[in-house]
């Protein structure tokens, strides 16, 4: 057994293992992402950076249940003026790739935001066009919308130039992710994400109202696993651009699993809160377990596998 | 860091971090600022861990709190929208909590002379802590400062629970006129020598307590305070430069030596948005 059985190719970006840090978790600093990247993160994506300067809704705005996590912290970022000199630090100081993830209200600020995070030459950035948590202001995400997501993609695309490879992710709240997966393939996306989280709400019986303070939220964790597999099932038979499979994967078989229905890469988030920070050492422990007792000698040769 | 919460970061598995609604007991006016809240209820916090309390509808905030056999209180200060709706609750009425969450404070190995310095509230995790000591035969001495008498808080509480205090206030309305860093200079001037310090409060007031601990080498403990959202480590708005530690996690209370690697103490902290600003 090789050690490097768990190194991949994403978008000509050699990545040391699959688990990347999904958009939302930490990543608010170079020295958060320094934190994951110590636990052993094969890469890194930024807090999704707007247009503006954004504080959040107001707490509560992430909650546990189960393992699994229900938030609404609602885009909080210092904006992309203040957000530059961070994220040229976190480019300066994380050494495994980054992907900067960036979200705005319209798709004319997408593009402004796109050209000034253009200016860092970063090698991956995320066109976060699926949060769902902040309809009351920014309005329905661009993501379930097709013809809203195709003009997105097009315009993002035309200031973003090739070299810069453009992540597109994705909500799991549309009838069918692979027309989507195409849409944003055919307006020049060079790989997918999927997927964003699924609304949902908690509400405390006694108080007799939702816990979150903005009622609804975005599930996330092992409760949509299955959601998100089903999800990258569809696209990689859609889809000839590489996917990030996320949603729920906690574990070695959970990553593995995101790797037969097509994801290259694996991204890990809710599981920070239930397997705690040391979470990308254990899925990769559990993953190079199983990959010898199946004789898997690398990622590559198990992509897809499971579409027979 | 030595410490650990106990939570997740050394791989123990983590399910639920939902408020529980429990009923107020009694309300306590401390202050023209501050009351104390009591519950019947435990919740097997250590000294320096903090809960989220909610308030339904109107928003949550972290707490520090002081427990004891049967109950627990925590005592806000009227300062925001979530202290300021708790401050019109009267007992009966249920608030939502979730914790306990992060570090505590640890005792040293030897048994001897021990220094709390509290700041305003602050006072809350460090009178826990102090009883604490005091019942595994420590010898806890509590430096409480606050702005004026009024506000030198949990006075009649401690002396009851027979904890030595010495107090000073910023208009020098009671006890030693000036910053409670300059009270601690004068006590150790006394050739004293404590086995640990413990501080909690305002920052900058922290920071300059931590100076005086460094230079003189004294052993410390702070708690450190920063904006948070989670509060069970996964937002990372609570983390701290250049080492990323979460202070909801690896702290909020950190030793002098960890505290030393985190060079924005004393100088900024972030905001809501994720935006550093400066004390």
């Amino acid at each position: 057994m090789k050690k490097n059985s768990l190194s991949v190719n994403f978008c000509g970006v050699k990545f040391e293992n699959p688990l990347i840090l999904a958009s939302g978790f930490m990543g608010i600093s170079a020295s958060s992402l320094s934190y994951v990247e110590k636990s052993r993160a094969g890469g890194v994506t930024t807090k999704s950076i707007g247009h503006l300067e954004r504080m959040g809704h107001t707490s509560p705005t992430v909650l546990a249940w189960s393992g699994n996590i229900l938030n609404a912290v609602g885009l909080s970022n210092p904006g992309i003026d203040q957000s530059l000199p961070i994220l040229a630090m976190m480019q300066k100081k994380i050494k495994v790739p980054l992907i900067i993830s960036f979200f705005a209200d319209t798709d004319t600020n997408y593009a402004k935001v796109a050209q000034k995070i253009v200016t860092l030459k970063p090698k991956l950035i995320e066109v976060n066009a699926s949060c769902p948590n902040t309809q009351d202001d920014l309005g329905a995400p661009f993501a379930v919308d097709s013809n809203a997501l195709k003009i997105l993609v097009r315009k993002v695309r035309k200031v973003v130039p090739k070299s810069i490879k453009m992540i597109v992710k994705l909500s799991p709240n549309v009838p069918d992710i692979s027309i989507m997966g195409k849409i944003a393939e055919s307006e020049g996306a060079d790989a997918i994400c999927a997927v964003n989280t699924v609304p949902g709400m908690i509400i405390d019986i006694y108080a007799r109202r939702p816990v979150l303070t903005n009622k609804s939220g975005g599930v996330s964790g092992k409760a949509i696993k299955p959601v998100a597999v089903k999800a990258v099932y569809d696209l990689y038979k859609a889809i000839k651009i590489p996917i990030i499979g996320l949603g729920g994967v906690e574990t070695g078989q959970d990553a593995l699993e995101m790797i037969m229905v097509g994801a290259t890469l694996v991204g890990v988030g809710s599981a920070i809160y239930s397997r705690g920070m040391k979470v990308f050492k254990h899925i990769q422990q559990e993953m190079t377990e199983i990959m010898k007792d199946e004789g898997i000698k690398n990622l590559e040769s198990i992509k897809g596998a499971a579409h027979g | 860091m030595d410490n650990c919460c106990g939570g997740g970061c050394c791989g123990e598995e983590r399910e639920e971090s939902l408020p529980v609604l429990i009923p107020i007991k009694k309300v306590i006016t401390e202050s023209p600022r501050v009351k104390s809240y009591l519950f019947d209820a435990n919740l097997n916090a250590s000294p320096g861990q903090f809960i989220m309390l909610w308030i339904p509808g109107v928003g949550e905030r972290p707490v520090a709190i002081y427990e004891e056999e049967g109950s627990f209180r925590i005592s806000v200060a009227n300062i925001g929208k979530v202290s300021g709706e708790l401050h019109k609750f009267k007992a009966g009425d249920r608030v939502g909590i979730r914790g306990p969450y992060g570090t505590s404070f640890t005792l040293p190995r030897a048994k001897g002379d021990l220094v709390m310095v509290a700041g305003g509230y602050g006072i809350v995790p460090l009178a826990y802590l102090a009883i604490e000591a005091q019942k595994r035969g420590y010898n806890p001495t509590i430096l409480n400062g606050a702005r004026t008498a009024k506000e030198a808080l949990y006075q009649d509480f401690l002396k009851k629970k027979k904890i030595k205090m010495l107090i000073s206030t910023d208009d020098g309305s009671q006890g030693k006129k000036g910053y409670v860093h300059q009270l601690l200079l004068e006590y150790l001037s006394k050739n004293r020598k404590p086995k640990m310090l413990y501080t909690c409060g305002p920052e900058i007031m922290e920071y300059n307590v931590a100076k005086v601990c460094w230079a003189k080498k004294i052993p410390l403990q702070v708690s450190v305070e920063r904006y948070m959202k989670c509060g069970i480590g996964v937002c990372g708005s609570c983390s701290v430069d250049p080492t990323g530690w979460r202070m909801c996690m690896e702290g909020p209370i950190v030793s002098g030596e960890d505290l030393k690697k985190i060079t924005e103490f004393g100088k900024y902290h972030r905001s809501a948005s994720g935006m550093p600003h400066n004390f």
